[in-house]
């Protein structure tokens, strides 16, 4: 019987343990983590207005840092502005109101300069030509952000954990087919179950679906909605409140906010907490309402709708 | 008369060879070329200043992640053309003429190269580390922890290299080698997700895990992060993978080698 | 004289034709592109913004790449393999040698932009996406351009510099042209006075690719016009300019090279 070399047994020895690989390395996502600075909003976009993420152009490492761009970009006909788009500018009607703001940012500089501030010459006459430049004392032209569902899609997939992705996206979604839009953000609540600020989303996709229907014909589904809404509101206000310092106070500028608890996430904090003792209020038991609204308004003072609920409600 | 040369010595000769090649065939100018990129950039970022810790992490990413590629492709180009490049000048020949098994060859080749590739990646990965302050807190032992992955990395890519330029052109195995550095993480996810809810599901899952995944071995964002370094068991377990995956494609290239007519 | 040129580009074209490595190039491009166009965006067709912007990249940065590798190969292969010497005991001028490796290079790149461009407007129509025409062709043609830059740079720098050198120096100069110009505009300020000396020779004397790609403009082809003919001569001369000069110092070092 011919006998086996040491390099056929050493190939078969790691044969079969590569066959067996796949035990260990499902197992391991070295790279799947929750946090973290490269998907901060304050961090993010700190670093993308620094004067080396304008050398860079659109080179950058994470999937935040690229849709960050994207958006600039897409929101604006292609025209690279020096960043400076708000979370405001990207989920336009998200306040409680539901009433957006409008402003053309007209002033803000552009990447490309002006003829009378560009060194350049004839390059730098070609070069605003040939690139999408408008002079930046124009007023800006902004565009549906529909086209950046793409982007956000992608990005949720390279990193599922990239949270803003789920919940920016789903609210552009939301205008075009929102069941998808429901769809895609309980995907986003799947992959990161302790985000408060993706049960907020799913909370106002589902509130603003009650407006598009007929309260008399539909009052039904309104109502059923609702109670979805507020369930998914609570639930926001719960992880949020864990989710904040203990410490916490608010500070009297927005730039005073830092990437531990930004303005981002207090806004949504404060809307869950508000719409989650509306809904309870109209929908539930006024009861409940009362100790959602006391208990909330312990972490969260002062909150003038808060104290206005507890008014209305106290006997 | 002189004794035979034994298998360390005989691999030592051949790693000393790859190192000659890279000398004389001035592949150092490539990693000059990318030392002065660094070099360029960091006088670049010294003239506009860093301003924020925020931006100093962002820079710390972008140097690291840049020395993790820049290694890898070197290492793959050096790699790629070692073998073929020694059939087509037929310096082969004479080399296995000697007391010489094609299995130390080819070993001495992996090991020559991994030391390259490790070397490519200790000075571009000092010149990016060293020069941007660390305006926050990083985790040290995760640093050593990437730095560890690194060269496991180097070393499965060298192995797998070597294996693909056995039986394909440099051409193609630089480009299919450069798929799976940049893109395999991503292939695997995907193809993971392929058949998601079928039953066969748990089949392609498997399947798509006997792939070179380089980006696990990649830390450089979860450093920059900020966060904890990983257990002890994901540690071990991640160094413990890239170890089989790369026993395997050395041992399949020593074999596929051993056949192989020349 | 056109003959043999065209003899000599006839023969650059089929060698990379031939190469296993072109058609990998292409088809790991066309298959990227075939599955960008593929991926489910909600069921949304209409969304064609994205898949312009990435299809435009991957055209350029793989006919990009393919023009560098392929350009720096030519000579010293040519060196390597000792065909020259069989080649310059013809009756063929160094001049005409050189401009037709650069012609059969040229070819190459538009056989590649051609099966690129196939794959792009079949799958922009697709997905339902309007196509500019005009603009489209002006990208395509600036593009091959920029393909003659790297290609006459390519032979200066593979008769420089060992042929690894030559095409990493190739390929970096193209994928950071787009930095290297956000970098001189941003830092001039930064700078004193001999800085901005340096910066402003620079500018000038190295060519600024990203003026030639309009690939931006046509992926937000809804808001932007194709480009006048004034601008698409000035932009021919100018890439003509650094074409030409590229070519006489790849003539001046192959002339300076004993045979």
């Amino acid at each position: 019987m011919k006998k086996s070399s040491p390099s056929s047994l050493i190939l078969i020895a790691a044969l079969v343990l590569y066959l067996a690989s796949p035990v260990l390395t499902s197992r391991l996502e070295p790279n799947d983590y929750a946090g973290g600075r490269s998907r901060d909003s304050f961090d993010r976009s700190i670093r993308n207005s620094s004067a080396i993420a304008m050398l860079l152009g659109e080179v950058r490492m994470s999937a935040s840092d690229l849709i960050f761009i994207k958006t600039e970009r897409y929101l604006h006909e292609g025209i690279a502005y020096v960043p400076h788009l708000e979370r405001e500018d990207l989920t336009p009607d998200l306040s409680e109101n539901g009433e957006g703001e409008e402003d053309d940012h007209a002033g803000t500089p552009t990447l490309i300069p002006t003829t009378e501030t560009d060194f350049r010459g004839v390059i730098g006459v070609l070069h605003r030509r040939v690139k999408p430049w408008r002079d930046p004392s124009a007023a800006h032209n902004h565009t549906e952000g529909t086209e950046l569902l793409p982007w956000y899609r992608l990005m949720t997939i390279a990193d599922p954990q990239y949270v803003r992705g789920y919940t920016i996206g789903s609210w552009w979604l939301k205008g075009i087919d929102p069941e998808k839009a429901i769809e895609f953000i309980k995907e986003g609540i799947e992959n990161n179950p302790d985000a408060f600020q993706v049960y907020y989303m799913l909370g106002r996709i589902y509130f603003e679906q009650t407006r598009e229907l007929d309260p008399l014909a539909e009052g039904l589904q309104i109502r059923e909605l609702n109670e979805l809404a507020r369930d998914n509101f609570v639930t926001a206000a719960r992880l949020g409140l864990q989710e904040r310092p203990d410490d916490w106070t608010p500070p009297k500028t927005p730039e005073e906010f830092t990437e531990e608890w930004d303005e981002g996430r207090e806004d949504d904090l404060r809307g869950a907490a508000r719409l989650g003792v509306l809904l309870e209020q109209k929908y539930g038991d006024s009861e409940r309402a009362l100790e959602l609204a006391r208990e909330y308004l312990i972490e969260l003072a002062p909150d003038g709708v808060l104290e206005r609920r507890i008014d209305e409600l106290a006997p | 008369m002189t004794a035979a040369p034994t298998a360390p010595q005989s691999i030592m000769v051949i790693c000393r060879g790859v190192f000659i090649e890279l000398m004389r065939r001035k592949d150092i100018h490539v990693l000059l070329i990318f030392m002065g990129l660094y070099f360029v950039a960091t006088t670049v970022v010294a003239i506009v200043g860093i301003g924020n810790p925020q931006t100093a992490t962002f820079l710390l990413n972008l140097g690291l992640t840049m020395t993790w590629f820049f290694a890898h492709l070197l290492t793959l180009i050096l790699v790629s053309r070692q073998i073929p490049g020694e059939i087509d000048n037929r310096t082969l020949y004479p080399l296995l003429a000697r007391p010489l098994t094609r299995q130390t060859y080819l070993i001495g080749k992996w090991v020559g190269c991994t030391i390259a590739g490790v070397l490519v990646l200790l000075t571009l990965g000092l010149i990016a580390w060293l020069p941007v302050p660390k305006l926050e807190e990083y985790n040290t032992t995760l640093l050593l922890q990437l730095l560890v992955l690194h060269v496991f990395s180097i070393a499965m890519m060298c192995a797998f290299t070597l294996l693909l330029s056995l039986v394909s052109p440099q051409g193609i195995t630089i480009i299919v080698m450069g798929i799976l550095l940049l893109l395999g993480g991503r292939i695997i996810d995907a193809g993971s997700g392929l058949l998601e809810g079928s039953s066969f599901n748990g089949v392609v899952r498997w399947v798509f895990q006997y792939l070179p995944n380089f980006s696990d071995l990649n830390l450089v964002t979860r450093y920059t992060d900020g966060i904890a370094p990983l257990t002890g068991s994901e540690f071990v377990g991640l160094v413990g993978v890239s170890a089989i995956f790369t026993l395997f494609a050395l041992a399949l290239a020593v074999s596929v080698f051993d056949r192989k007519r020349l | 004289m056109p003959l043999k040129l065209w003899l000599i580009a006839r023969s650059v074209l089929i060698e990379a034709i031939r190469r296993r490595e072109v058609y990998a190039i292409v088809l790991v491009s066309t298959l990227l592109i075939i599955s960008i166009m593929g991926i489910d965006f909600f069921g949304l067709k209409e969304l064609t913004k994205f898949y312009r912007e990435s299809a435009l990249k991957v055209m350029s940065i793989a006919t990009g790449l393919t023009v560098v590798v392929l350009a720096a190969r030519q000579l010293p292969r040519e060196f390597e393999m000792r065909t020259i010497y069989t080649l310059m005991a013809r009756p063929i001028s160094r001049t005409t040698f050189l401009a037709g490796k650069l012609f059969g290079v040229m070819l190459a790149a538009a056989f590649c932009f051609l099966l690129f461009t196939l794959v792009y407007l079949v799958g922009t129509l697709y997905l339902g996406g309007d196509i500019p025409w005009v603009l489209f062709a002006q990208h395509v043609y600036l593009q091959l351009l920029t393909m003659l830059i790297l290609a006459s740079l390519s032979f200066w720098l593979s008769m420089m510099l060992n042929l690894d050198a030559a095409i990493t120096i190739g390929s970096l100069f193209f994928l950071l042209a787009a930095m290297f110009t956000n970098v001189s505009m941003y830092i001039y300020d930064y700078a004193d006075a001999f800085g901005r000396f340096v910066i402003k020779i620079g500018t000038f004397i190295i060519p600024q690719l990203t003026l030639l790609d309009l690939s931006e403009r046509t992926t937000h082809a809804q808001s932007w016009s194709a480009l006048d003919f004034t601008t698409m001569a000035m932009l021919t001369g100018y890439a003509l300019i650094f074409a030409a000069a590229y070519f006489a110092l790849a003539m001046l070092w192959f002339r300076k090279r004993e045979l």
